[in-house]
């Protein structure tokens, strides 16, 4: 019985103890950094490519939003300890999304206050991942553009490029002389990433393969970016039957600005899209006809973010389809 | 091959893990010094102890029964004598009355001879189901004979038995089916007698073609005697040996909330449980022991072994070579829905299919977060219940307020948790619930 004992009571290297817990004893993943790092991934192409194309420019931009949106993270993290320990993983998420939405000659101190905005107001103060209203770099960049609009504007950052193309934002273009704008530009240089947009959201084919990643790993799920794709498609092809002066075609508005960025990247974010899918789908449909209407109607040149926001504010409500409970009376 | 089916809603795919043990064929553990048998082995009132101290019992006899309720008796695993009636470790109860008996190692091994069971009538045979002790051995112990007597106004026309043995590591029933087929498809046809139906169907995943093999060739071999038994292989899906999941998948019936099986028709028991149909009436021998699975990579020589009821983990352990130094985690069932033990003090109960002894490596033990709304935990529950939502009520202090997401539907298989990238202990929130809610 002297080797029984041995047995009695096998110890756990640090704690002495055997373990115990809740089931289910497996889980699968090394939990939300990896979620984080996925996107990381997805959205490499596109950094890549920025930097390929705009050089040191780009990659100024790109630093000097990590270190702020970082040394925000670490100062809030510092004063009110958040329970997330993936915090510092999705604010480089978040400053990666806000950094392609910004022009590449934005001004340092431009950066700092659009970091400020996103990661202590727009995330911490709401409580982080998993609990933010809105998406933070949405609400920055559109605080950014509606305080600094000249600051935001992308046809005077690449003023010195030598593309062979016009040099103005295709949607800039459209606005100010209505349709007859889309002439100026070739559908294939708007799907290959040249034209005036923010540091990397206009590498339409960038976006793509970063954004298919992630739907091809189940990341995100099909319903939000169909669902997108729908409502704008959809209703810029109505749109523009009812008034062809002031509307592009669907597919001009599909490939210029940020629109895919926006549907691939932006109403895709976990916390603020809705969790079932077909709240997700009609999520998608929404944000898709509000881009169109913000883009035919105000005075704001691209508007993915104004759309974002607008729909995440629609998203709490639209989880409130919930598919029905077998045996439970939901009146 | 007939075509694979599942269920159609969530479900995972946890690693297997059973090569570990499959292969390895079923050893006889021989019988420990001292056997602790728990009074209460099912769900319902526990056994009062028809023993005294110091008494002589030898195997097979009664040492404990149930005056009222669902209750099956109970019988002496071996030979030998009542050292206690006292209180024994229980993975969930924390500590449970029980029987203690000393093994008298020279006792000989009782012989069971096979007899005709032919001629009985199915109230006959139901009572022997029920004076054998037998419960359903692959989960949550429902006592086998009430099963088998459906309420009247529900006609019952399918037998299905569940050789789906979807969590992982777990290779128990597997073994059963490649060493015991002719004795489970025997069983079989008892049950199909006490139930007076004709149809029986086997289901099995797919990751078992040996098994499938096996039990197919079995069941063509009763082929004449008025029985249709058939073997469908299923898809590998967790939790494919649910009984809900089972039925749905083979008969494409659903079972609405609250109800049992029998509602649409269909009975399901364990193939491991229809063995010991088998043995209670063809050889007389009540439910003594039984088929576990040693497995995890924290002990020295995994193994399927034949061990009696009420054996001690401890002397587990000991047969299987002692246990690695990086264990960190014992649990007692599946590492989906078992139960972590904190010693090994623990007796073995009719209701445990393995014994899983698992390392820093294999566990997760990752602290939570905040819920990031991904929404993954709803795709993979199989009741297409929102595990999310009740999480984030049991945090807010309103787990009363859970029944709307269908908390009572809930039977904890864990594919919530299993997918949770935050990490959220969603089984446990739906426990908290649970009790919350029947309270208030
Ligand atoms: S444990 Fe409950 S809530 Fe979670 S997946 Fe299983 S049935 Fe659904
Ligand atoms: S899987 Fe986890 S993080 Fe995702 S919605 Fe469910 S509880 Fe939240």
């Amino acid at each position: 019985m002297k080797e029984l004992k041995m047995y009695q009571q096998p110890l756990h290297r640090d704690t002495g103890m055997l373990d115990v817990g809740s089931g289910p004893h497996l889980r699968i993943g090394d939990g939300l950094s990896t979620v984080h790092q996925r996107w990381l991934i997805a959205l490499l192409p596109a950094l890549l490519g920025s930097l390929y194309l705009f050089g040191f420019a780009s990659l100024r931009v790109f630093g000097l939003t990590l270190l702020f949106a970082l040394f925000f993270d670490l100062l809030a993290e510092k004063f009110a300890p958040s329970r997330d320990l993936s915090s510092n993983w999705s604010t480089v998420v978040l400053a990666i999304i806000f950094s392609f939405m910004l022009p590449v000659n934005a001004p340092w101190w431009l950066i700092g206050v659009g970091c400020f905005f996103m990661i202590i107001v727009g995330k911490k103060l709401f409580g982080g991942v998993g609990a933010y209203p809105a998406h933070p770099a949405a609400l920055s960049i559109a605080i950014l553009q509606l305080s600094w609009p000249a600051r935001m504007d992308h046809t005077d950052a690449l003023k010195g490029m030598d593309w062979q193309i016009t040099l103005i934002e295709p949607l800039r273009l459209l606005k100010s002389i209505g349709s007859s704008a889309q002439e100026q530009y070739q559908l294939l240089d708007l799907f290959l990433g040249r034209q005036a947009a923010g540091s990397a959201e206009g590498l339409v084919f960038l976006i793509l393969i970063g954004g298919l990643f992630l739907l091809f790993i189940r990341e995100i799920q099909w319903q939000l970016p169909i669902g997108f794709l729908v409502g704008l498609m959809g209703s810029s092809f109505l749109f523009n039957l009812y008034d062809p002066n002031t509307f592009g075609s669907p597919l001009f508005y599909l490939l210029s600005g940020g629109t895919l960025f926006m549907g691939l990247f932006l109403i895709t974010d976990h916390t603020t899209s809705p969790v079932n899918r077909t709240p997700m789908f009609i999520y998608g449909f929404i944000a898709g006809i509000l881009l169109i209407l913000i883009r035919g109607y105000s005075k704001h040149v691209d508007g993915i973010v104004f759309a974002v926001l607008l729909a995440n504010l629609c998203s709490p409500l639209l989880d409130m389809m919930k598919p029905k409970v077998e045996g439970v009376e939901n009146e | 091959m007939a075509p694979t089916l599942t269920f159609p809603k969530g479900g995972v795919h946890p690693p297997e893990s059973k090569k570990l043990t499959e292969n390895l064929a079923v050893e006889v553990m021989p019988l420990p010094a001292e056997l602790e048998i728990i009074l209460g082995q099912h769900i319902g009132a526990p056994c009062a102890a028809t023993v005294a101290k110091r008494a002589e019992v030898s195997e097979g006899d009664l040492i404990g029964e149930v005056s009222k309720g669902l209750g099956v008796p109970l019988h002496a695993p071996a030979s030998g004598k009542v050292k206690a009636v006292g209180n024994s470790g229980h993975p969930v109860r924390v500590s449970a009355p029980s029987v203690t008996i000393t093994v008298d190692q020279e006792a000989p091994d009782k012989q069971y001879q096979p007899r005709d069971w032919q001629n009985d009538t199915s109230q006959e045979l139901l009572k022997r189901v029920h004076d054998a002790g037998i419960i359903g051995i692959g989960g949550a112990g429902f006592p086998t004979h009430v099963k088998l007597k459906p309420p009247s106004d529900n006609p019952v026309d399918t037998l299905l038995l569940n050789g789906a043995e979807c969590e992982p590591y777990i290779t128990a029933d597997h073994r059963a089916m490649l060493e015991m087929a002719p004795e489970i498809v025997e069983g079989a046809k008892i049950l199909l007698k006490i139930l007076g139906i004709t149809n029986c169907v086997i289901g099995i995943e797919n990751n078992k073609p040996d098994a499938i093999k096996m039990m197919t060739d079995a069941a063509n071999g009763t082929a004449g005697d008025g029985f249709s038994i058939t073997v469908q292989p299923l898809e590998v899906k967790y939790p494919q040996g649910s009984e809900k999941q089972l039925i749905q998948a083979i008969t494409g019936r659903k079972v609405p909330a609250m109800a049992l099986p029998s509602a649409v028709g269909v009975v399901v028991h364990n193939v491991s449980t229809t063995k010991a149909v088998y043995d209670a009436v063809v050889l007389e021998k009540p439910l003594v022991e039984k088929v576990v699975t040693i497995s995890g990579k924290g002990i020295n020589r995994p193994a399927n072994l034949l061990v009696k009821v009420g054996t001690k983990l401890i002397d587990i352990v000991e047969f299987c070579g002692g246990v690695k130094p990086d264990l960190s985690r014992v649990v007692m069932g599946g590492p989906m829905m078992g139960f972590a033990v904190s010693d090994l003090n623990i007796p073995i109960s009719k209701t445990t299919s393995s014994v899983l002894f698992l390392t820093d490596e294999e566990i997760d033990a990752n602290p939570l977060s905040a819920c990031i709304r991904c929404g993954w935990c709803l795709d993979a529950c199989p009741m297409g219940l929102e595990p999310k939502e009740i999480g984030v009520f049991v945090e807010g202090n309103r787990a009363e307020d859970t029944e709307q997401f269908g908390v009572f539907e809930c039977f904890e298989c864990g594919s919530c948790a299993y997918v949770c990238p935050a990490k959220r202990p969603l089984v446990q929130f739906v426990r908290l619930a649970k009790m919350k809610a029947k309270r208030s």
